[in-house]
């Protein structure tokens, strides 16, 4: 299956290539105001967003609705009910009635053993979007990391938040709720490339938030998980995976985006899977396919279309960027007063074909998703705008590679003055120096890595700490469940010694040893 | 290829500092006039206009047109390392793809070079048509800033009206409004003073956030012009020994 989806050059072509009527991005990474146009109104889509209340670029999700297929009756940031647009939202306008309170549930305590973690801070990073399909409340989320220990008692609370926002809307409400999104959370052994190993299956359910998400899924509680009851046994069932490791060659992933589903929605359900091959982006689409109408018990048929009450509609909520200032017609825009210029007729020719080389539009696709995850879009885009600087790039890497092969020591060019040497002739001496530079000059050869004796990779330091910038080898072999990550973290009877083996050494080493062994062979 | 030197790196660094906020890459577009950029703001709503011309600098040299891709993000940086009173020397091959930027100290010898990546951008260049104004209003640009900073703390949008009476910005806030009108003045030209050309009554609305981020180039010069004709974009300029610089931004509509 190919998808070329992402050669398309306008958001709404790539909205379109997806197949679906309603989809929902996490990680938008982006801002209202650097928010392209081409991205908030894409077309005969609506667009829905939450971005961080403050200045941000990380996070942000947003749920873009096809006009022709299925508008949402209502729509609203966040879970708590805090986030409102100007002037605030009318009872009608809501989504609920009730909203969850800070007494609702017990908030996981810190590592002081305070719980007060703040309740509106939860619903301030841009993750949550709450909108009313009529026949469901679909819920696209992306929840926490948990990047550190420190952000645990977020994650945790972000989570229960969640519970009980949907605990109301069951409850309380009646309403049937579909949650899609990032929960970041792996469900069960299965989801996890690592869950089964003896080691990981043991502890597997310890971490507080697999223990909360098995209670909150079914049959412990309310949400069905869809895409695995459609594939109860498949291994390798993942939706995202480490890019930093390559991971996705070997599928060494794990699953921790779902589509969650009330029970009373299960016989709308035709189908659902993952979309693995579908690239661009460190975690891959999911989806679920809904049925047109379904034959209810008394014989009746009722269509999609009138259960999501379709026919009530008659326009997008006020959340729509349409409606935002920016774009809702009240602000004109300049190329309503200025024409757009052809070409330069004033430049010479020479110049024109440097524009015209770049594809079209690529600028607003960059931005575009550059803000969501889909990174190989983003790196394509960029490559066709950068064109001539990553000519740069390479060759500024290249001098790098030469003036920086880590520092060699004055010693191995000095050393070993055996005695008899002082009655060498001055050429030979100079010959040998020269040897010697073109030596610290020529690439170096990737040392083999112990386990496989294949020749290592080389990689350099990127985080910040006295070693950035640093090159180092390591095995070549990707990465796999039970690849060796050191004594450390690996236990010794789990190593697969099919993937990843421990090797490790900084280039400087590498050099240094190749170094010593050219003097050698010189003596 | 293109050989600039500018007698102060200053200029540039303030130059920078008021685009900056506006676009996030840009062409320069340098011929044997000299140097101008066009580039408009994501929403579509303001384009910024530059123009250095040759004579401003002390030395130009551009044999044919070229376009310099700029990310002024990056431009910014690399311009933080220069003094204000470094002579600047800016070069570019022609089919360039770094551009270069030595910075020469006024009283030492230090010489310190730079280069920086340059990008293809496919920018929408628009035509500015010629517009006689309806109102021309001349201030000191220290008094446009901070009008439009003052009022920006009310609400989002400012109504400017000009009459016979004077030049009126008004911004109705939620919680909040003011107003603020200044006459000509008759004794005073600027830069001190203000001085109001009017053939029609003028009453147009404009998003504050927008005439926030103009107002930074009242560092580059100390009269700033605003004209206005209804129906059409602001035009607020800043004119400067070397050049100018001028912002233009679409109206608001039904607002009142």
């Amino acid at each position: 299956m190919i998808h070329r989806w992402n050669s398309y050059t306008s958001t709404e072509g790539i909205l379109y290539a997806l197949g679906a009527d309603i989809i929902c991005f996490q990680e938008m990474k982006s801002s209202r105001a650097t928010l392209p146009r081409d991205v908030a109104l894409p077309g005969p889509y609506h667009g829905f967003f939450s971005f961080p209340v403050n200045k941000g670029g990380y996070s942000g999700v947003a749920v873009y609705a096809d006009s022709r297929k299925a508008t949402p009756l209502r729509a609203e940031e966040g879970l708590t009910g805090v986030l409102q647009p100007k002037p605030p939202m009318s009872p009608e306008e809501r989504v609920s009635m009730s909203y969850p309170l800070a007494h609702d549930f017990d908030p996981f305590p810190d590592d002081n053993g305070e719980t007060d973690s703040g309740f509106d801070a939860l619903d301030s990073e841009g993750r949550t979007l709450v909108v009313d399909f009529g026949l469901f409340v679909l819920i696209n989320v992306y929840c926490p990391a948990e990047t550190s220990d420190a952000r645990l008692p977020f994650k945790m609370n972000f989570h229960l938040l969640l519970q009980e926002r949907i605990r109301k809307l069951i409850e309380k409400e009646h309403r049937e709720v579909i949650v899609v999104g990032d929960i970041n959370i792996a469900a069960t052994p299965l989801d996890h490339a690592e869950g089964n190993l003896p080691s990981s299956i043991a502890t597997f359910w310890d971490h507080p938030a697999r223990e909360w998400f098995r209670n909150w899924l079914d049959p412990n509680g309310p949400m069905v998980d869809v895409i695995r009851m459609f594939w109860p046994e498949r291994k390798g069932l993942y939706t995202c995976w480490n890019m930093k490791l390559q991971a996705r060659e070997t599928n060494y992933g794990a699953r921790i985006d779902y589509v969650l589903v009330t029970k009373g929605l299960l016989p709308w359900i035709k189908h659902g899977d993952i979309q693995a091959s579908l690239k661009g982006s460190d975690h891959c689409p999911i989806y679920i396919d809904l049925h047109d109408e379904l034959l209810l018990e008394n014989g009746e048929t009722i269509k999609l279309r009138d259960a999501m009450k379709q026919n009530e509609v008659t326009q997008p909520p006020r959340l729509c960027a349409k409606f935002w200032d920016e774009f809702s017609g009240k602000q004109t825009v300049l190329s309503t007063f200025f024409g757009k210029r052809e070409e330069m007729p004033s430049q010479t020719p020479s110049a024109s074909p440097v524009l015209v080389t770049t594809i079209p539009s690529s600028k607003s696709i960059t931005r575009s998703f550059s803000s969501s995850r889909i990174n190989d879009q983003r790196t394509s885009g960029q490559s066709a705008k950068r064109k001539p600087s990553d000519k740069g790039l390479s060759s500024g890497s290249n001098k790098k590679n030469k003036v920086d092969p880590g520092q060699a020591k004055l010693a191995s060019f000095f050393s070993k003055p055996s005695s008899n040497k002082s009655t060498s002739k001055e050429s030979s001496s100079k010959n040998e120096s020269k040897n010697a530079w073109s030596n610290l000059f020529t690439p170096l050869r990737p040392p083999k890595c112990t386990v496989h004796g294949e020749p290592a990779k080389l990689y350099t330091v990127n985080k910040q700490g006295p070693n950035k910038g640093k090159k180092f080898y390591i095995c070549s072999r990707p990465v796999g469940p039970g690849y060796d990550k050191g004594k450390g973290e690996r236990l010794r009877e789990e190593v697969n010694y099919e993937y990843r083996c421990n090797f490790f050494k900084w280039a400087s080493e590498v050099r240094r040893e190749a170094l010593q062994q050219s003097g050698a062979s010189r003596d | 290829m293109l050989e600039a030197r500018l007698a102060e790196a200053a200029i540039l660094k303030r130059l920078l500092d008021s685009i900056k906020e506006l676009v996030t890459d840009a062409n320069f577009e340098c011929n044997e006039e000299g140097i101008n950029l066009q580039a408009m703001d994501n929403s579509h709503v303001a384009l910024v206009s530059v123009k250095l011309s040759a004579s401003g600098f002390k030395k130009y040299r551009c044999d044919r047109p070229l376009p310099l891709g700029v990310n002024l993000g990056s431009f910014t940086k690399v311009l933080k390392c220069a003094k204000d009173d470094d002579v600047c020397i800016i070069k570019a091959a022609d089919d360039a793809d770094i551009l270069s930027l030595t910075y020469e100290a006024r009283n030492s010898d230090r010489i310190a070079e730079y280069e920086m990546k340059l990008m293809d951008i496919d920018a929408d260049t628009l035509n500015i048509p010629d517009t006689d104004y309806d109102a021309r209003v001349s201030m000191p640009s220290a008094e446009f800033t901070r009008i439009v900073r003052d009022l920006s703390q009310l609400g989002e949008s400012v109504r400017i009206e000009v009459s016979k009476e004077g030049v009126r910005f008004i911004s109705d806030g939620e919680a909040a409004n003011g107003n603020i009108l200044l006459r000509q003045t008759d004794d005073d030209a600027p830069p001190e003073g203000v001085t109001i050309e009017m053939n029609q009554h003028v009453n147009l609305t404009f998003s504050l956030k927008y005439l926030v981020n103009f107002a930074k180039s009242s560092t580059l010069s100390n009269v700033v012009q605003l004209m206005l004709s209804n129906d059409v974009p602001l035009l607020v300029s800043y004119d400067f020994n070397q050049g100018h610089i001028r912002y233009y931004l679409a109206p608001k509509i039904g607002d009142e």
